[in-house]
């Protein structure tokens, strides 16, 4: 009788800790993204009144100065641009790449897709310098195409690891027989293999776009200000006496909302991405 | 663009013989699929590589942006060896990689336990978690920035409300800046950690678990004896992918701290930048990228290999 | 029939000469038709009208100014790699007076000298400050062109200064009058009498965050206390006993008077501090001025008072003058620089500048300062003016190795208020780097 109290009891705490645990987890996560979207409908005069204001007349008065004031519009398509670009580029690129990967053996296959994968511990600030010196040489620097070259370095790896794994997991028997048709192996690719393999181009084609849309610090260095990203844009509301926060807040939330949403519409395939290949 | 224009061949007219004679040759047996692999190795080696080995021949030369360049040897390396800012940075470096990461794999860890079941309420959470993870790092770094102020900051209010000890502010001493940024780097990716564990979990086999009941094991001991094993390989891609991107960081430190106060915060990369990018020395920059870029070469080929063994036999 | 053809002929060749000369005519009004500049401006108050300014122009002239912002040190890294690399990304850029010595050594930017004496009377020169001069000029060349001028001056609480209560309580502690302070000690009984953080209440504030805010906040404190960086024959002195007493005071402000956050304040976080009323007193350019009276984003309206920076005993007062110029990138077509140095002309002329003030500009002009309209609006201009008059534009050291100097201090300065190193470590060590650029 006893053992049996504490036990329910025990479960009931357990339980209840876990939910405590949970509704921490959920407020740490959630709560920064709250406070962006709040202070970008705050009036610029309640940023500074202590305690924080969480109930407050909403006001669009800041996506409206940004909107007249800022050339949102031209960094929103810069960044849109650059995104699809190196999107379309990565896929080019990374998945015949993949393809070849998952299907031949040959002699230094193992070192080539080693120096593949190596982009990914690349630190950004190591290869920014002698490549902007390399896009001046070419014509290149302050040019959307710049971004777009050096993001593909990073995502055309991803995209030919990532589509590497997803290759391997169609078995080899339905090219064969494709073959036996009388089909040649780039056919079998092209008309039975790639679309079958529409989730790893799905999941290929969000990561390269969101990684080229959170890029900053190859925008930073290679963009001109007709080029210029909305992370780039994002600096100039840094106005050094006037504190901009609800502007840049407002700016935020433009810069956030298309990635989050397109992301959690195709949770599945972002999840796969994020994950790497690594994970099967 | 050979690969296009190898898919668009396919289709030529029977009567090019010359063409076709060749196209036999990419069309039969699996040469065909070289082709496949050149763009993608031309475009390394030219985009990255390049890059990579000029970065090398530069850092030889004293050589500041727009200034004509001087060869002088190893004297950038033995400036290198004295500089106390980098030497110092190196070491931030490290401490940042090591906390975060491991901070993040214990929450991880955690928290993905906690949701391991299937529920409606489970999926939401999962769902919700990853928004942490698309957030653009500067974005985060500046709304964290804003919630640290240590004036008119959210966090810094609540913290002196309930009487948390936090100095002049959490962003501003020197005893507790390094540690704020890396929670914001804990917030952005331990739901990463959390998906690879989940993931890895799902995938484990029953077995173990039946034996492991039928001898009397107590929960604890399910996870100590079972799981943990179990989850080792899965435990170490997720340790070494996020030890990678760590050693990238920079975005948001930029947008915290810019490396204060002192240089409390100040990463390499956040001093290569320093010196490349602001004091336009790409000479003496490139040296000190060399250092990184073993560095980080290091754990990439332990990462690659660890990501073999895993694929073809497995690490136990 | 002759005569009738001579005459078609006469008038069709001068309606054709005629119609030319009216095409040129035109042309000549709008002489840039279809340019477009592209200008980096900092991120200061009066960058946003800027940006008006720089579409308006293609009214007058045909040519656009794309106007864009960034701040401090983007603004720097992005004109120097634009500069050094010769890629022409901005036709023109603001540039702080303090990099003066930089572009010019460097030739980055157009020397303006001659088109100054050619445009002279157009200009009408004399109605410019002298000091707004320093704000490009080196060595017989000027290489930007006097855009907006700041004064440095003392901010306080001008309704906590004229309390009474506040008053007898001051003068049973000190035993002198509460007034605007004129020397350092009374700055410093003031700051010590009005910080109740209990109250919320600050004394005085300065900016603490690594880099150029705590570099440039501290030097104001040097000249103050009569500090060099370097002296007349180019020796560094930033070691000197001067120096030293600045910085300790400089300590002491974050210590004992600034609100807690002030250790990594930037310039906008001060004028926050103050704005929100957090804060009593501070040393601020005068750009902020206007800020303190707009409800939208200040809670002192009306209670703030200007005067002159206090300075210590012995130390022959001087008022530190800084602010922008505008430059034209040395690299660009003559085409593209005329238009530049057009919109420069343009901007800075009497009727633009007066036009730019009602929207947070800056002035250069005499005209502007005395301009009966504004000043009524803006009581304050004619301290501003007093200001100018004694300001010295060079207490920051306007040298080209001005931005390494920066950063050198900028690290310093802020160990030593952070108490990673004391002010006596951390100005030999600012020395010997300092040093260690001009080998002495």
């Amino acid at each position: 009788m006893i053992t049996t109290t504490s036990s329910r009891l025990r479960g009931a705490l357990l339980h209840g800790a876990r939910g405590l645990m949970l509704t921490g987890i959920i407020v740490f996560v959630l709560f920064p993204i709250f406070w962006m979207v709040t202070t970008a409908f705050k009036q610029r005069i309640d940023m500074f009144i202590l305690p924080p204001q969480w109930i407050f007349k909403p006001t669009i008065a800041n996506f409206k100065f940004i909107l007249s004031t800022m050339s949102v519009g031209r960094w929103v398509l810069n960044s849109g641009l650059i995104s699809l670009g190196t999107m379309a580029l990565s896929l080019l690129l990374g998945v015949p790449a993949g393809y070849a990967f998952s299907r031949i053996h040959f002699r230094g296959k193992r070192i080539l897709l080693t120096f593949i994968l190596l982009t990914r511990a690349l630190p950004p600030v190591v290869i920014v310098l002698p490549f902007r010196v390399i896009m001046q040489w070419l014509g290149l620097f302050g040019t959307r195409t710049a971004v777009i070259l050096i993001d593909t370095v990073y995502d055309a790896a991803f995209t030919a690891w990532l589509m590497s794994g997803m290759f391997e997991s169609i078995p080899v028997d339905i090219e064969d027989a494709a073959l036996v048709d009388g089909c040649s192996p780039i056919q079998a690719f092209w008309r039975i293999i790639l679309p079958l393999s529409k989730p790893g181009l799905v999941t290929a084609s969000l990561f390269t776009f969101i990684l080229s849309w959170n890029d900053f610090l190859f925008a930073l260095t290679l963009t001109s200000p007709e080029t210029a990203t909305l992370p780039i844009g994002m600096l100039s509301t840094y106005g050094i006496l006037n504190q901009g926060w609800t502007y840049m807040m407002a700016l935020g939330c433009l810069a956030i909302v298309p990635v989050v949403f397109i992301s959690l519409l195709l949770q599945r395939y972002y999840v796969s991405g994020l994950t790497f290949g690594g994970i099967k | 663009m050979s690969a296009l224009a190898c898919t668009v061949c396919i289709d030529l007219p029977k009567g090019w013989t010359v063409i076709s004679s060749v196209r036999d040759y990419f069309n039969t047996g699996k040469h065909s699929l070289y082709l496949f692999i050149i763009p993608i190795v031309l475009y390394l080696i030219f985009f990255f590589l390049y890059p990579v080995i000029y970065e090398i021949y530069i850092s030889f030369f004293d050589y500041s942006l727009g200034s004509p360049k001087t060869f002088i040897g190893l004297q950038n390396y033995v400036l290198m060896a004295h500089d106390v800012q980098f030497l110092h940075s190196l070491v931030t470096t490290v401490i940042f990689v090591v906390s975060a990461v491991g901070t993040e794999l214990l929450f991880g860890l955690g928290i993905a336990l906690l949701l391991n079941y299937e529920s409606r309420l489970m999926n939401v959470i999962r769902t919700v978690i990853l928004i942490p993870t698309v957030f653009t790092p500067l974005v985060a770094g500046l709304v964290w920035k804003a919630l640290y102020n240590p004036d008119l900051g959210v966090i810094s209010y609540y913290l002196r409300v309930l009487g948390i000890p936090i100095g002049r502010g959490l962003t501003v001493e020197r005893s507790t800046a390094l540690f704020s940024v890396i929670l914001v780097d804990v917030w952005e990716w331990t739901p990463l950690i959390v998906i690879i564990i989940l993931a890895g979990l799902k995938s484990l086999p029953r077995e173990p678990y039946e034996a492991g009941v039928i001898d009397g094991a107590s929960a604890r001991q399910l996870f100590r004896y079972v799981t943990l094993p179990l989850l080792r390989p899965t435990i170490i891609v997720a340790l070494l992918i996020r030890s990678m991107d760590a050693l990238k960081i920079f975005d948001i430190i930029w947008a915290i701290t810019g490396g204060g106060p002192g240089t409390s915060t100040t990463v390499a990369n956040l001093r290569i930048f320093q010196v490349g990018v602001q004091q336009l020395r790409i000479g003496y920059a490139s040296a000190l990228s060399n250092v990184l870029l073993v560095m980080s070469v290091l754990v990439g080929v332990f990462f690659i290999h660890i990501l073999y063994s895993k694929k073809y036999g497995g690490v136990r | 029939m002759y005569l009738w053809r001579k005459l078609v002929i006469v008038v069709t060749i001068s309606t054709l000469v005629l119609g030319g000369f009216a095409v040129l005519g035109m042309s000549q009004e709008k002489p840039y038709k279809g340019i477009v500049l592209h200008m980096a401006c900092m991120a200061d108050q009066y960058a946003n009208y800027l940006k008006v300014l720089g579409q308006k122009f293609e009214q007058v002239t045909g040519a656009k100014v794309n106007v864009d912002i960034l701040g401090y040190t983007e603004l720097y890294q992005k004109i120097t790699q634009d500069y050094a690399t010769h890629t022409k990304q901005y036709d023109l850029a603001t540039t702080d007076i303090v990099w003066t010595g930089q572009f010019a050594k460097k030739g980055w930017t157009v020397d303006l000298k001659p088109l100054i004496l050619r445009d002279y009377e157009q200009i009408g020169v004399p109605d410019i400050l002298p000091v707004m001069w320093s704000e490009g000029s080196w060595n017989g060349k000027q290489i930007a062109f006097p855009l907006a001028g700041y004064a440095n001056s003392l901010i306080y609480r001008k309704d906590l200064f004229n309390n009474l209560q506040e008053k007898a309580a001051f003068k049973a502690k000190y035993g002198y009058e509460l007034r605007p302070p004129r020397t350092m000690k009374e700055l410093a009984d003031i700051a010590t009498f009005f910080t109740r953080p209990k109250q919320g209440l600050y004394g005085l504030v300065a900016n603490g965050a690594r880099g150029p805010a705590v570099a440039q906040d501290w030097m104001e404190y040097m000249r103050a206390f009569g500090g060099q960086i370097i002296d007349s024959n180019g020796k560094v002195v930033v070691d000197s006993p001067q120096c030293l007493a600045a910085l300790k005071f400089f300590v002491e402000i974050f210590d004992k008077w600034a609100p807690p956050g002030a250790i990594g304040y930037w310039w906008d976080d001060r004028e926050t501090a103050y704005r929100t009323g957090r804060a009593v007193m501070e040393f601020s350019w005068s750009i902020a001025r206007a800020g303190y009276e707009n409800p939208s984003i200040s809670r002192v309206v009306g209670k703030t008072g200007m005067a002159m920076t206090p300075s210590a005993p012995s130390v022959e007062p001087q008022f530190g003058f800084g602010g922008w110029g505008i430059a034209i990138n040395a690299d660009i077509s003559p085409k593209r620089q005329a238009a530049a140095w057009a919109f420069i002309k343009w901007v800075t002329s009497p009727a633009i500048q007066r036009e730019w003030m009602l929207h947070d500009g800056a002035p250069t002009r005499l005209s502007t300062l005395l301009d009966p309209e504004l000043n009524a609006k803006m009581p304050w201009l004619h301290t501003m003016l007093k200001l100018f008059i004694d300001g010295n534009g060079n207490y920051r050291p306007r040298v080209p190795e001005y931005s390494r100097i920066q950063d050198i201090l900028g690290l310093r300065i802020n160990q030593a208020i952070t108490h990673e190193l004391t002010p006596e470590e951390a100005l030999s060590k600012a020395a010997a780097e300092i040093k260690a650029i001009y080998g002495q």
